[in-house]
């Protein structure tokens, strides 16, 4: 007879309640009776201690430390539902009491609600009006689908369509008197000048992955829902084929898309009053700085900024080894020599990083990568660390030279002594609209984009009986 | 909400008190009390901070969020917005504030000592003689500790008395020990996991000599330190596992049936992992060519020596090895890192903890596999069996010296020697050329 199984999970949602369950069957043994092979018997104790408020082992057996046994079929996948019920991407709710008597004290100011990241879903409050479309400039191929799309959006959908001025003024497009029928229908602006961050509903990209990290850098706030599309091959970003447009766009409008919240990191260079004296250096315990130096009340933000793929701090046009400190949560942990280091998110661990030889990271995990450029160092291996810590990165007192940042590859500026870098995870994710399953696509990509683990196929033996493995 | 605001407006005014008097002194202490007391963490808040051993809630001075990363915004531009799902949503609390509490004074302690090694012996001793005549606590060990030769000898055959001995694979003591104590190495911690196939007391893991990866505790302090965990002041970590399952499939006279839909005849075995499911080739010099799946659709073909699939604390052992990334253990997710791949695009990548991975001998293969867990319980695996790997929701929980993040990196710099090198002088003349 199963006894109750231990409900560990966070369906009842109080983890008081669960704490008094657990409470209640001090004394039980919530064991699954399972067909064993040996007969269990209570631990050697000496006599004098049996009386003592140890909860020895009933009679009937109880479940074993670890061993093979043939399952029923009732309790086997039983068993697998009780913790596939807590099966959330991130992993099941984790049991909270250790043993019989240990328990995480509960703390519900720190605990935070979140969707689980396979089941999150758009949906429109008001149906969406204003459209953002970004086309990759300088790519004849992408005209023609380019004014297919805006014609859809305007004259079937009846929607506003914006563009950047450079994306209308293209020549060959000035040209074309169908174009310029409906041209003035447009809304254009002007990247640096106009801001569109309150005015757009929806971005649609046509032409790589660029265009994302473009919309990106656009929408320093909340980030309206992006629909990328590729028309060569695959990208990492981009996963609509732009042949099927209008169904899929149609689809999105409706409401219900799977999409995808990709994470960015929130930059803020700090100009100037960075220092490590020495006293204070012999007043640290293990490199924890003390508050007032991490805390730069008097140092200037100069730039505040969101990214979508990573930070790279390098040596810039010096011949000299970077050298960088890292600290994080105000802890110094290393100091990079060599060409630089990238601080990047999931999505872009598929792209600098992956170059610098990083592992690559699904865009669901909940992680800051560190990676060096070049190391000089033979033991400095990437590291990945959770999304909460706040990263800092400093010159060396030691160093040589200046070293140069650069955030997803644009706003190319000089650091220098005494400034400052500081690195979190940004509460504006991007969202993302997926084409097929949230999780699978990305391995669709990997294959597609970079050829993951693509090799030609060691063929079978097709001597059935030949079992030699002596030779190759 | 209002409490919240209350707790976050005490904060931030003990912040500007903090940093007033941030430029009088030594401003640690003071961070840490306000940050302790402004969070209304546990009781027991010890006000003395001098020591290094002290427990006193030294999280992260300065994080204002979770470790888990900020909750995102959920609002996407004026009219788009996230579809509430209240069947979907994930309570998740902040790793780095996760703290130990006993529901009832522990009384039981499990000694794990790693035998053959005759320096552990008298550090040993002393751990038995303080918990069991300080303590008043029941200490378990395994048979083998106890027979060691060495250790009968007058002084220890007294306390001997009082302990209790289990043998490994016949008595299950899984629900008699309160919490367990490592002494001596990583490997205690791997067997200590192994002993607890499901629920896992807290465990306080010891190193005598240098520091270990999950040994954050020096010897010499061992008396206050253990007495601060029994009173129930400790920060945790919780080290998730990966849940296994090994289904061999049924066969008679060597020829491979189909899978029948009862499970009878199919052997599983279950078993939790700390570390890593390792799948390689044995003693045959073929390569392996094993077919990796996940969720249910086929991701990729491993051909060469094998594959590690290991968590976030495993990613420090064996993957590392093969040349994959260190993750922190409080990132929620899994590694697979081939090993010698024949392939020259084989790079290691990270999934998200809650995905169900599984493995089986590609059709293709010229020879069997063989899977090993933690390094233990090896077994062959022919064409037919598969290997089901997930996250297992009995994580093993690991006592911070400091806090979760500090702890990870001061191992990495002791163990691994991370990123040491020579550094690199400064040029000490003003002119600086290219």
């Amino acid at each position: 007879m199963e006894d109750e199984p231990p409900s560990r999970k966070a369906e009842e949602g109080s983890l008081s309640k669960r704490s008094q369950r657990q409470q209640e069957r001090q004394g039980k043994l919530p064991r699954r009776r399972k067909e064993v092979k040996r007969s269990l018997r209570r631990p050697d104790c000496p006599e004098h201690l049996l009386g003592g408020s140890v909860h020895w082992l009933p009679e009937h057996p109880g479940s074993e430390a670890s061993a093979s046994v043939e399952d029923t079929a009732e309790s086997c996948p039983k068993r697998w539902d009780r913790c596939r019920r807590g099966h959330f991407l991130h992993g099941p709710y984790p049991a909270t009491h250790f043993g019989p008597k240990a328990c995480v004290l509960p703390n519900p100011t720190s605990v935070m609600h979140i969707q689980d990241p396979a089941s999150q879903r758009l949906t429109w409050s008001k149906p969406p009006l204003n459209v953002l479309v970004i086309r990759k400039i300088r790519d004849e191929t992408l005209l023609e689908p380019f004014k297919e799309l805006c014609r859809f959006l305007v004259e079937e959908k009846h929607l506003m369509v914006y563009v950047e001025k450079k994306v209308v003024d293209d020549g060959s497009l000035m040209r074309d008197d169908s174009f310029s029928a409906f041209r003035n229908q447009l809304c254009t602006f002007r990247e640096g000048f106009d801001d569109i961050s309150d005015c757009i509903d929806l971005i649609i990209c046509l032409g790589g992955d660029g265009t994302l990290l473009y919309a990106s850098s656009l929408f320093q706030g909340s980030v309206p829902p992006v629909m990328a599309f590729h028309l060569g091959s695959l990208g990492f970003l981009t996963p609509f084929k732009f042949e099927s447009f209008r169904t899929e766009v149609d689809k999105v409008f409706e409401g219900n898309a799977a999409i995808i919240l990709r994470s960015r990191l929130k930059v803020k260079v700090v100009k100037g009053t960075f220092q490590r004296n020495e006293q204070l250096l012999s007043a640290q315990e293990n490199g924890i700085l003390p508050h007032n130096h991490i805390n730069n009340e008097a140092g200037k933000i100069t730039l505040q900024l969101q990214v979508l793929n990573e930070v790279v701090v390098d040596r810039g046009p010096s011949s000299y080894l970077s050298n960088v400190d890292l600290y994080l949560d105000g802890r110094l942990i290393t100091s990079v020599q060599g060409d630089g280091v990238i601080v990047s998110t999931p999505t872009g661990s598929t792209a600098y990083a992956a170059a610098a030889g990083a592992s690559m990271i699904h865009p669901n995990v909940p992680a800051i990568m560190v990676t060096p450029i070049c190391p000089h160092s033979l033991s400095f291996r990437p590291i990945v660390v959770p999304a909460g810590v706040e990263l800092m990165i400093t010159l060396s007192p030691d160093a040589r030279n200046t070293a140069w940042v650069s955030f997803d590859g644009r706003k190319r500026q000089e650091i220098q002594h005494g400034d400052s870098i500081k690195i979190t995870t940004s509460c504006f994710p991007v969202p993302s609209i997926c084409c097929h399953d949230l999780v699978y696509d990305w391995f669709d990509s990997l294959a597609q984009c970079l050829h993951w683990n693509v090799r030609k196929k060691q063929t079978r033996l097709t001597d059935a009986s030949d079992s030699s493995e002596t030779e190759n | 909400m209002i409490i919240n605001s209350i707790i976050i407006l005490g904060l931030f005014l003990k912040l500007q008190l903090l940093i007033y008097f941030a430029r009088v002194g030594n401003t640690l202490d003071y961070l840490c009390e306000s940050v302790s007391l402004s969070k209304g963490f546990g009781s027991n808040v010890s006000t003395n901070s001098e020591t290094l051993s002290s427990f006193s809630s030294r999280t992260a001075p300065l994080r204002t969020q979770s470790l888990h990363g900020p909750s995102p915004v959920t609002t996407f531009g004026p009219k788009a917005c996230m579809l509430k799902n209240p069947k979907a949503v994930m309570h998740i609390q902040d790793p780095a504030s996760q703290r130990l509490t006993w529901n009832k004074p522990p009384k039981s302690v499990l000694i794990i000592k790693k035998i053959r090694d005759t320096s552990l012996l008298q550090p040993f001793k002393e751990l038995c003689i303080f918990l069991t005549q300080q303590k008043n606590m029941i200490v378990y060990v395994e048979r083998k500790v106890i027979e060691d030769p060495a250790i009968a000898n007058e002084s220890f055959v007294s306390i001997k008395k009082n302990i209790c001995t289990f043998r490994e694979d016949y008595d299950d003591i899984s629900n008699c020990v309160d919490f367990i104590i490592c002494l001596g190495g990583d490997g205690t911690l791997l067997y200590a996991s192994s002993l607890f196939q499901e629920s896992v007391p807290p465990v306080m893991a010891f190193h005598l000599g240098s520091l270990g990866f999950l040994t954050p505790f020096n010897f010499d302090t061992f008396q206050s330190q253990v007495t601060q965990v029994i009173e129930g002041n400790a920060a945790i970590i919780l080290r998730s596992r990966l849940e296994v399952k090994v289904v061999k499939e049924y066969r008679e006279n060597g020829s491979v049936e189909e899978m029948s839909l009862v499970t009878n005849g199919n052997k599983t075995m279950q078993y939790q992992v700390l570390n890593e499911v390792v799948v390689d080739r044995g003693p045959s010099s073929y390569l392996s060519n094993v077919d990796l799946f996940l969720d249910g659709h086929l991701i990729t073909t491993v051909q060469g020596d094998g594959v590690i699939v290991s968590t976030p604390t495993g990613s420090t052992a064996y993957a590392v090895a093969a040349g994959a990334t260190m993750i922190h253990p409080n990132v929620p997710a899994i590694m697979i890192t081939p090993i010698c791949p024949h392939s020259l695009s084989f790079r290691p990548i990270v999934v998200p903890a809650g995905v169900e991975l599984k493995i089986m001998l590609s059709r293709d293969a010229r020879n069997t596999a063989w899977v090993s867990l933690d390094g233990r319980k090896r077994q062959e695996i022919a064409y037919g069996d598969s290997i089901t790997i997930t996250t297992s929701c009995f994580p093993v929980p690991s006592i911070c010296f400091r806090d979760p993040v500090n702890d990870w990196f001061e191992s990495l710099a002791q163990c691994l020697h991370w990123n040491v090198r020579k550094k690199q002088s400064h040029l000490s003349s003003e002119e600086e050329e290219f």
